[in-house]
């Protein structure tokens, strides 16, 4: 049962930040598709900090040489945002098939990586291009990569009283190549089994700057270093992925629960990595 | 004229818009919050239950445990052995053990709390095929076995003899969750006479009737059950809305204030009925030719902890194991056994799929043994008009399922498309699958005393007509045929008809809503209620024109002489006389369903009243590369004797395949051996969404049935019952692999496909 005892509305990021220092045991909530659905699970009392109507999270803008996206944007502005699809186009995408129509009209960038689950699905897709997270408390604003910021299933570097405002993504490049390749348990309003995200740069049939993000085959988003370099360090061809699948798939520690088994995750892993890399080698 | 029109549905409106009142939307003045203190664990003893501290809660104004139930701790159902609350022990997880009713749902939960239930745990029994083990703990009875079924039918040890070709093969299936949108919900309203009346979600407001007098300790006059809107039933508003309304009631009484009890969807999963799980043993037998010789099947039915309506679930399994062919030697043995897990209970199609999934899988497996065309081998053994089932039933008239089998073949162009299909080179391969099924309508042999049903229809004086039957609709669209069958009956327009809601207080008993029985057995009382008013409006104008009843016709809506059709009376003005002269406008009729028979020791006699027929054919993809099977596209013909409605029998038809679909490819709710529940939430437990949903080609084939209305032979469980099978077996087509076990997940797909080939 939902047992929440009081919401606080503050109307600026200033007023937020003195009502979330008073009262460090606030739970923070944007959309509340995570918050609500954990209260009521959990049947814990809890107070709510709602941050909707704070102008400082919302916005989705160009700045240089790098796409801005607020913390309050939900996954509906973003999938639907040409500006996203143009600079990000991997975080657009992964924010088109997360949940329904109806969670992700509610939905935000910020509570779903706040919410820091190995499964979330903007998080592989903002590692693959390299995003920045920025948080901000009475102390300062402070940035990090994101895939610094996702600690393991529930856990994250947030720190006391601290509020996330947005991202700051590089702006991919006219050579920009990339894939965000998922598999759930049916065709939508599914949380994902496996998610294989990778983004770079290619020059000719070279890879350069390749971020794999690879989500639930670990208790966090994992990048995959050894892969990255094999592909930085070879021609893109048919040899080349196979070579690198299986190298990808021991990067990777995926388990069994009652949602899938561990041997079915790893292979999974490699066949979204091959789909995904013919889809670039055919392109 | 109404019938065979595509009528709106009368409550389509208000359920598209939000204005339909589920319980949940109810209130009432001093109205409580009732919950449920359920067993976390699936066996054990209870230790401690600390009602006083409960009481104590500020805000609590009712706790009741088994020792507080003024009538009988029974809910009864078939057999009485489920008690409303637990006495002393715990037989599975989510079993309730004690009732709060409080102020608010806060206060509630407090007491929940206060009670700090303990329970020493013992070992449960959670494999049903562990039930005659030694070792395993006796749960009912001396050999855990609620209900044995049997059916024998010449001598198959013989008829083996002359079978060319003999398969033996073990299916199983698993849980399916009914996930009905609105959750388990009543409301309990104690009357000034002491007695109860009950609102809520409910199939068989006649089970709720008797289940609360008895609870209750009440006579059955001072019990009085309403249905409200009901957002989904599936069987799973079957017998379980007894206990919801049992709990409610002893809580309001109790109280003495009204109290609303509604299930979160975690508790309603876990302690409300499901799906019987299954293991379906099955040797199949034909000569070269490829008619089939013989079958001996075994079957083995999860019951769960008590035997709530096992034994006639159990019964339709066994009917229909054999599927719809001529079989002339059977021999049948059907068990449902008792284990420490939620008590399963009635599902569309009423325990038919698993054994259904078993035999449509076992008959296209002996088809590629015998070298014989999937469709072909059905041609050559499904019933025909004049044949006997293997249940000995002549099959008289209303047999539609050549018919329904060669259009779906043709719908689908079956040979051509399989051919194309097979020629794709990619690494999703494609197949095509078949079942052919039937149904029995109605309850047949196995629920004769509840066979019956009862009307009430009452012309007003301007024409209009109300009508109530005791038969719920719960989404099927019941009320507009019902009122599509009266509008005929009087060839008035439609919209002159109207359906009151359910209230066991106007109607006799009609027997439960299952079965797929409601059109054609609340549709015969509502014909001879409306015949009777019909032949009262005759002597009404027969009187007017000084004639003699006889040459009075009531058809198209007025009085026509049969010796002058020129002379007519128009029905408004009719129906004006009529009340100026104090004719009787008002009937309540009584029908009784045709008879049937049944011989227990050999399973031979007229199971059903009538069957209805059915063949689809499914086209699946299978990803090589993941594992992943999607049903694509449906052709799904159905023999229903008359279709009262055509948008609404391919609603059903649509409907029905999808939850099928999940049946066969991602529903999967899973117990462990502990006893516990994994995954009791929608965001893990994965019914279809519209976006699986494959391309459905609804085939309407109406062969009368002569005892129906207007031909109409039910069949709303069919359309779920062959997609499961339908899909396995195009999975072999498409791949040459045979599941015997649903559902068809990637985890257990992927591994068999390892070594085909994986190249994009
Ligand atoms: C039916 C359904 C389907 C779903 N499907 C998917 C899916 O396919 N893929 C997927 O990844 N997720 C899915 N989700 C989960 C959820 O919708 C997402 O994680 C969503 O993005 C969370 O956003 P929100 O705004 O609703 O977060 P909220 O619930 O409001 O918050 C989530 C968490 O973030 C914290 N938080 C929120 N905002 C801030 C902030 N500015 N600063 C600091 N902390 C903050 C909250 O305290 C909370 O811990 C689904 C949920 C539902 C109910």
């Amino acid at each position: 049962m939902l047992r929440i005892d009081g919401v606080y509305r503050p109307k600026t990021l200033p007023e937020a930040l003195d009502v979330f220092t008073e009262n460090p045991r606030l739970r923070p909530i944007l959309g509340g598709t995570d918050v609500l659905v954990q209260l009521t699970d959990s049947g814990k009392h809890a107070s709510l900090l709602d941050l909707s109507l704070l102008a400082e999270l919302k916005g989705i803008r160009r700045d240089g040489q790098y796409l801005w996206i607020g913390s309050a944007e939900t996954h509906t502005a973003i999938s639907e945002s040409p500006l996203i699809m143009e600079c990000a186009p991997l975080v657009a995408k992964s924010s088109s098939i997360m949940g329904s129509p109806a969670i992700r009209n509610r939905a935000t960038i910020g509570g779903n990586v706040a919410n820091a689950s190995p499964v979330a699905e903007s998080l592989p897709t903002l590692i693959a291009h390299g995003a920045e997270i920025v948080l901000i408390s009475p102390s300062g604003k402070r940035t990090m990569p994101v895939v610094d910021f996702h600690l393991g299933p529930g856990k994250s570097a947030i720190g006391d009283s601290e509020i996330i405002t947005g991202f700051s993504i590089p702006v991919v490049s006219e050579n920009f190549v990339g894939f965000y390749e998922r598999l759930g348990s049916r065709a939508a309003v599914s949380i994902a089994k496996v998610g294989v995200a990778l983004a770079a740069n290619m020059y000719g049939n070279r890879f350069s700057e390749v971020r794999i993000a690879l989500s639930a085959v670990a208790p966090r988003v994992i990048r995959s270093p050894k892969t990255e370099r094999l592909l930085e360090t070879h021609p893109l061809e048919r040899n080349l992925i196979e070579e690198a699948t299986p190298v990808l798939i021991a990067e990777c520690t995926p388990i069994t629960d009652f949602r899938s088994t561990r041997e079915y995750r790893a292979d999974m892993v490699g066949q979204l990595f091959r789909m995904g890399m013919n889809k670039i080698l055919n392109r | 004229m109404a019938v065979g029109k595509r009528v709106i549905r009368v409550d389509a409106r208000a359920k598209a818009d939000g204005s339909a009142k589920y319980v949940a939307d109810m209130s009432m003045p001093g109205m409580l919050v009732g919950r449920v203190l359920h067993s976390p664990v699936a066996r054990g003893r209870i230790t401690n239950l600390d009602i006083d501290s409960a009481r104590k809660i500020a805000g609590v104004r009712a706790v009741v445990t088994a020792e507080d139930i003024p009538g009988g701790n029974i809910c009864h159902i078939v057999i009485d052995d489920m008690p409303l609350l637990a006495n002393g022990e715990v037989k599975y997880t989510g079993e309730p053990i004690a009732l709060v009713a409080a102020e608010s749902r806060s206060a509630v939960e407090d007491a929940l709390e206060a009670m700090n239930l303990q329970i020493e745990q013992l070992p449960p029994l959670t494999d049903p095929e562990k039930y005659a083990d030694p070792d395993s703990p006796r749960l009912s009875g001396k050999d855990n076995i609620f209900a044995h079924h049997k059916i024998r039918r010449g001598k198959t040890d013989v008829a083996f003899g002359k079978a060319d070709i003999v398969i033996e093969r073990t299916y199983r299936t698993t849980y399916q969750e009914h996930a009905y949108l609105e959750t388990q919900g009543m409301l309990a309203v104690p009357t000034q006479e002491g007695g109860i009346d009950i609102y809520g979600s409910m199939q068989c407001p006649f089970y709720v009737h008797g289940a609360v007098a008895t609870v209750c300790g009440l006579p059955q006059s001072k019990v009085r059950i309403i249905q409200t809107t009901t957002g989904g039933a599936f069987g799973g508003k079957e017998d379980v809305p007894s206990l919801v309304a049992g709990w409610a009631a002893v809580l309001a009484l109790k109280a003495n204030r009204p109290v609303k009890l509604i299930l979160d969807r975690s508790e309603d999963i876990i302690s409300m009925s499901k799906r019987h799980p299954s293991r379906t043993h099955i040797k199949l037998g034909a000569d070269k030719k490829g008619k089939l010789v013989a079958a001996e099947v075994d079957i083995l039915f999860d019951a769960g902890a008590y035997a709530t309506l096992s034994s006639v679930v159990l019964w339709r399994g066994t009917v229909h194991a054999c599927g719809p062919y001529r079989i002339p030697a059977v021999k049948i043995d059907a068990r449902a056994v008792a284990t420490n897990k939620v008590p399963c209970g009635a599902y569309r199609g009423f325990g038919s799929p698993q054994t259904l999934f078993a035999i449509e899988s076992a008959i296209d497996e002996l088809a590629y043994k015998l070298d014989i065309d999937p469709v072909e081998f059905r041609r050559i053994n499904i019933l025909k008009k004049g044949d006997k089932t293997v249940t000995g039933q002549k099959i008289r008239s209303s047999c539609g399922l050549e018919e329904c089998l060669e259009r779906a073949v043709q719908a689908s162009d079956f040979i051509n498309l399989r051919k194309k299909l097979h020629s794709e080179d990619s690494p999703v391969k494609r197949g095509l699958g078949i079942s052919t099924i039937f149904y029995g309508m109605g309850l047949g042999a196995g629920g004769t005393k509840l066979a019956r049903t009862g009307a009430y229809v009452s012309i007003q004086p301007d024409g209009s007509v109300q009508f109530a039957v005791g038969t719920t609709e719960m989404g099927q669209g019941m009320r507009t045929v019902l009122g599509q069958i009266v509008a005929e009956a009087f060839g008035i327009p439609f919209e002159k008809v109207s359906c009151l809601p359910v209230d066991t207080s106007r109607v006799p008993d009609s027997g439960p809503t299952v079965a797929s029985r409601a059109t054609t057995m609340s549709g015969r009382a509502l014909l001879q209620a409306c015949t009777h008013l019909k032949r009262n409006l005759a002597k009404v104008a027969a009187a007017e024109w000084g004639t003699k009843d006889r040459i009075v016709n009531i058809a198209a809506g007025k009085a026509i002489r049969t010796d002058n059709p020129d002379i007519t009376i128009p029905w408004n003005e009719l129906a004006a006389i009529a009340f100026d002269k104090k004719a009787e406008l008002t009937v309540v009729a009584h029908d009784s369903s045709p008879p049937t028979s049944w011989n227990p020791e050999t399973g031979q006699g007229d199971a059903y009243v009538v069957y209805s027929w059915c063949a689809n054919i499914a086209q699946v993809a299978v990803d090589t590369r993941t594992g992943e099977v999607r049903l694509e596209k449906l052709w799904a013909a159905h023999d229903i004797g008359k279709a009262i409605n055509p948008t609404l029998v391919e609603g059903q038809i649509e409907g029905g395949s999808v939850q099928g679909m999940g049946y066969g490819l991602t529903e999967e709710y899973i117990i462990d051996e502990n006893g516990i529940p994994l995954n009791p939430k929608l965001s893990f437990y994965y019914i279809p969404t519209t976006e699986d949903a494959p391309t459905i080609e609804p085939i309407i084939v109406e062969s009368a049935y002569d005892k129906g209305p207007f031909g109409a032979k039910g069949f709303g469980e069919q359309p779920l019952m062959g997609i499961a099978p339908a899909i396995a077996n195009a999975i072999f087509d498409a791949v040459k692999i045979r599941f015997r076990e649903q559902p068809f997940t990637p985890e257990k797909v992927w591994p068999e496909l390892k070594g085909l080939d994986n190249e994009d």
